[in-house]
């Protein structure tokens, strides 16, 4: 099924019916089904659901970093071509932190606390650039002024426990961007971080990728984040990709009736003091999913035709797609345009 | 006609601070110097970044923390001067909730046995009579009897939050600080939860001392909103002009840093972006404590504390160069 004009560029990533299960006593429990997605070059993608959704499984999968002897991946994960999932590890050593590089949530957990922060993003370019090894301690003094720290000379030379939060997630950045990967996969980077810090860290990521052309998969649960970072925006649910529009369009118009909720769940949406709007009920657990629609039992909209297996599938143009096969029928609320 | 009155506030702060000793003689101000009034029936936002004090300014308001300086009225009662049998009694009608219902709850016990357990501590011994009340709680808060013997494990994350509610509930108190009640919630179920807060307030008159990091949260459910900066209160205000017509520096970066679901085409291009982060307590900047990252600090700033002025009606802001 090919409706992509020949003319447009080949994606950057390309993510096929990636599926990841788990391996527990009681057997298989599937955790992810279906995930696709592209992401073009440079490209700012959200990966947005809440908590148990699968967002942050299917970014550490793109990067092979789950448990092997647990997790059970398959499909493709296609980086210019390449089936990431198939490389041997030793390759996709090399592809780590060199072609896609990902940054977490918690700095402090990813830092080493007995080495220089500068030692620590040195020995990142060392790795992956042997023969240049002369070169990193300049590379990082350059990073450093990229991401903001202010006195890089200075700074090299200190501890992860020296920086506040705010400066440890830009270390995590530099440490990220210094082999000019063409992807960064971002999960929560800023949830750990105070508004007014976020904001410095939103504004770096976007100008960053602006600049260099690093494509970025940003993994969030909020919706503010992606508006303000991101061009488009994939929306999971339950271990499945339900919406994935340009994040202006799924803002306005969603077409799939969970993202109309969690825009309508913000609470800045609601009239002061007003009943806020919430989804009835609660995310299925992996191992309890519902037959056919995973949402249909929290959504209004349902009737027997959800009971079906619903498939992800082009709606409205050929860059929206939505898992609901009531979608074209549905006229859902996004964000209140007026006012 | 008789002249409306002011009701007796149920909290009266006045120059309130905790401080906590450090090593070599140096000292944390938490809390320091902050005044306010919260009166029966409100809900009070309480908003600020981490290290701002709000968690222990709401502990010291419901007596789990001594003020080291300045004096708290609890219904006009300073708790320091009740005796301990006087004190238990006292304290039932200040309660408090916090973040993370997993933490909240002890694993091994079963359900209904954690919402009885204040009663219990209240030196209520009918224990009949006590399961009565905690179920009674429990449905309040739309938990089934069929939750009261399962143990925390076999619950969802916004049911776990119920049956804290619920506990605080048991004892029929006329304040709750509630603190971070709904950050570990998904945004989808956040809002059948502060509804139900909203519901219990009409239904039992409650008072709520709301704190939060979320500004979205807080504007929409509080009366009055208190905007905190290490340990100091820069702003307190009337919800509606508190958001909208902000005096502090602070509050306006504050509210100019909060991400916002729109599409580009109407969202305003950030007005103020902050450099830095908050300083430590341990160390603060003379002056006004903001002065460090404000655009609009001068050497004055640098110079003396600002006054705690009332600056509109009911609208009180600590800022050397704040405009009414």
């Amino acid at each position: 099924m090919n409706t992509l004009p020949l003319t447009s560029p080949a994606p950057l990533l390309d993510v096929r019916q990636l599926q990841v299960a788990f391996q527990t006593r009681q057997g298989l429990l599937p955790i992810t089904r279906d995930v696709s997605f592209t992401v073009m070059p440079g490209e700012r993608i959200a990966l947005v659901g809440e908590s148990g959704c699968g967002k942050t499984v299917t970014g550490l999968s793109l990067m092979r970093l789950l448990p092997a002897d647990v997790a059970r991946v398959s499909g493709q994960v296609l980086l210019q071509g390449t089936d990431l999932l198939q490389l041997p590890e030793r390759q996709m050593r090399a592809v780590r932190g060199r072609d896609v590089a990902m940054i977490f949530q918690e700095p402090m957990s990813a830092l080493d606390p007995v080495f220089t922060v500068g030692e620590q993003i040195a020995e990142a370019y060392r790795v992956h650039f042997p023969d240049r090894a002369q070169e990193a301690r300049d590379r990082t003094l350059q990073v450093l002024e990229q991401v903001g720290i202010p006195l890089p000379q200075q700074r090299y030379h200190e501890y992860p426990h020296q920086l506040s939060g705010g400066m440890r997630q830009r270390v995590m950045i530099a440490m990220a961007l210094i082999c000019e990967p063409k992807l960064l996969i971002a999960d929560e980077p800023t949830t750990a971080l105070d508004v007014t810090v976020q904001a410095q860290i939103l504004r770096l990521l976007r100008e960053l990728s602006e600049r260099t052309g690093t494509a970025l998969l940003f993994i969030t649960h909020d919706l503010g984040v992606v508006a303000e970072t991101c061009t488009r925006m994939v929306t999971m649910y339950a271990g499945e990709v339900v919406e994935d529009a340009p994040v202006d369009d799924a803002l306005i118009e969603p077409r799939h009736p969970y993202t109309s909720g969690l825009l309508r769940s913000l609470p800045r949406f609601s009239p002061r003091r007003a009943p806020l709007a919430f989804i009835p009920g609660r995310v299925p657990a992996p191992g309890t999913l519902p037959e056919g629609c995973r949402f249909q039992p929290r959504c209004a909209h349902a009737n027997e035709s959800c009971q079906a297996p619903q498939v992800l599938q082009a709606i409205d143009t050929q860059h929206r797609r939505v898992r609901c096969g009531r979608a074209p029928e549905l006229e859902l609320p996004g964000v209140p345009t007026h006012g | 006609m008789a002249e409306p009155q002011t009701p007796q506030p149920l909290l009266q702060a006045r120059d309130l601070c905790v401080e906590f000793p450090l090593p070599r003689r140096r000292t944390l101000k938490a809390v320091n110097g902050v005044s306010f009034d919260v009166y029966p029936g409100e809900t009070f936002g309480v908003i600020g970044e981490s290290g701002s004090g709000k968690t222990t300014l709401g502990r010291a308001l419901v007596s789990l923390i001594r003020p080291t300086g300045g004096q708290l009225l609890q219904d006009g009662v300073d708790p320091g001067t009740l005796s301990r049998a006087a004190m238990r009694e006292h304290r039932r009608d200040f309660q408090i909730m916090f973040q993370d219902p997993n933490a909240a709850l002890n694993p091994r016990v079963r359900i209904v046995d954690s919402v009885m357990e204040p009663l219990e501590v209240a030196g209520h011994r009918d224990a009949r009579a006590n399961r009565e009340a905690a179920l009674q709680a429990m449905a309040r808060v739309g938990l089934p009897a069929a939750f009261a013997d399962r143990y925390p494990h076999q619950l969802s994350g916004g049911q776990k939050q119920r049956v804290i509610i619920a506990r605080a509930l048991t004892l029929k108190p006329r304040l709750i600080v509630c603190d971070e009640v709904v950050a570990a919630l998904d945004v989808s179920i956040r809002g059948e939860v502060l509804n139900l807060f909203a519901d219990l307030q009409r239904e039992f008159g409650l008072t709520y001392v709301f704190i939060t990091h979320d500004l979205s949260v807080v504007s929409h459910i509080s009366d009055r909103i208190a905007v905190m900066y290490l340990g100091c209160l820069m702003e307190l205000g009337p919800a509606e002009a508190l958001a909208d017509r902000p005096l502090h520096p602070y509050t306006q970066a504050l509210l100019s840093a909060e991400p916002v679901a729109l599409p580009r085409s109407m969202r305003h291009e950030r007005p103020i972006e902050l450099r830095g982060e908050i300083p430590s307590p341990v160390d603060p900047p003379s002056g006004c404590p903001f002065r460090t990252r404000c655009p609009q600090a001068t050497d004055t700033c640098a110079a003396g504390r600002p006054a705690w002025q009332e600056r509109r009606p009911g609208h009180w802001v600590a800022c050397h160069h704040a405009q009414a």
